[in-house]
């Protein structure tokens, strides 16, 4: 059987500031102040570093989006590498009408929304929920504000799937409601209904 | 009395773009702006939680090196074939498989074999005709309509032999055998030119 044509991806890039990364090639060097629609044409055209810049660019965002859906580390990471990976074979379809990173985030809520649905329901994570740093100035309110925290965690996580993938996007990577429904689909008029919605229950599930 | 601000109005609210007809109903009305109040205090309340603890910095070299490994893990893997084209692809089989069935319902219908191209030679016995073992028109017409549901290049497609079994036929001949072919061929082109 013929293997799929894909795109080579070569090493070497910028990283973003505060990350690591070895030594970019000249070439690369040209594509990392490039724009995002610049970048995806270089990739298309077989450019081996250009992949390489959108990963570096994006990661730290669709890790945040995939980590705020399954409040884990490992999850989030696998879920993050996946988006990129689905993106790598996928970006030949991307047609440039929105941003890169909401085509990005697009596949990570899909990513996202399939993984909630085959597991069983959310749990905080004792250990997260409870960290309290000790040498703050007033231990007895940090430890309040971290169980409220939690519980606030909780009841989004009790939310429809669409409910909660229209309040992360909306409230943490504050997207306008026509991004959110060019994500999920959808009319920008029902976008807005679920976030209403989405806000009620959470009102509802806290009051409980 | 205008009516109370729908779900998407509330929303417009929150973000400040509603309509001064609209925005003149939320002034006058309580029960509106306390809902309203209520989803800021919810937003507020929830942006408040925003806390993606940040990983450690040698993690984001880490996961470049894991979505480089997935990348080039996922191009040597053969690509998916989607049912269809399994199918598509089996045509040849399948049209394959027809012209058997219809050769064995032809056999079946008529035991005694096709009738030879070769005349019979005159020292043989002559053929006795045998009503029983001819083909009805009924019979024929079954079978013709068979065959007339095959597509022509289907059942091209498993009779004539690709270009790479005749190359590899073709190159197992001897010098010998390989002179004569092209005689053969050279002769056979010369009579349909003709």
């Amino acid at each position: 059987m013929a293997a799929e044509r894909m795109p080579v991806w070569g090493s070497g890039v910028e990283a973003e500031p505060g990350t690591q990364s070895v030594t970019p090639p000249a070439a690369a060097l040209d594509l990392a102040a490039a724009e995002d629609r610049v970048l995806v044409a270089a990739f298309l055209a077989g450019s081996q570093d250009a992949f390489q810049i959108i990963v570096t660019r994006h990661q730290r965002a669709v890790y945040q989006v995939c980590y705020r859906f399954v409040r884990n580390h490992e999850d989030a990471s696998d879920l993050a590498q996946d988006v990129f990976v689905r993106a790598f074979k996928g970006l030949k379809n991307f047609k440039g009408d929105s941003a890169l990173s909401t085509w990005l985030y697009r596949v990570g809520v899909n990513c996202c929304l399939n993984k909630i649905a085959a597991r069983r329901p959310d749990t905080e994570p004792l250990l997260e929920a409870r960290h309290v740093d000790p040498h703050s100035d007033d231990p007895f309110r940090a430890v309040a504000r971290s169980e409220k925290a939690a519980e606030v965690r909780r009841a989004i996580a009790q939310l429809p799937p669409r409910q909660r993938a229209t309040l992360l996007l909306r409230v943490y990577q504050e997207l306008s409601h026509e991004e959110i429904a060019g994500i999920l689909g959808g009319s920008v008029g029902a976008t807005k209904a679920n976030f209403f919605h989405a806000l009620s229950n959470l009102k509802r599930l806290l009051q409980s | 009395m205008t009516t109370h601000l729908s779900p998407q109005e509330s929303v417009n609210a929150l973000d400040g773009v509603l309509p001064q007809s609209r925005q003149s109903h939320l002034d006058s009305c309580a029960s509106c702006r306390t809902h309203v109040e209520d989803l800021r205090a919810m937003m507020t309340t929830v942006g408040d939680v925003e806390d993606v603890p940040e990983p450690s910095p040698l993690f984001w070299d880490h996961f470049q090196s894991r979505v480089r490994a997935a990348v080039q893990a996922e191009m040597v893997q053969p690509a998916r074939v989607s049912w269809w084209s399994r199918v598509t692809s089996m045509r040849g089989a399948l049209a394959a498989g027809a012209t058997v069935v219809v050769a064995a319902i032809a056999v079946a219908l008529y035991p005694g074999g096709p009738v030879s191209p070769i005349a019979p030679s005159e020292d043989a016995p002559a053929a006795v005709a045998d009503e029983s073992m001819a083909l009805d028109t009924a019979e024929w017409a079954f079978v013709s309509g068979m065959m007339d549901a095959f597509a022509q290049d289907d059942v091209r497609e498993v009779l004539v032999p690709s270009t790479r079994a005749v190359d590899a036929a073709f190159a197992v001949l001897t010098s010998d055998e390989r002179d004569a072919f092209v005689k053969l061929l050279t002769a056979e082109m010369a009579e349909g030119m003709e």
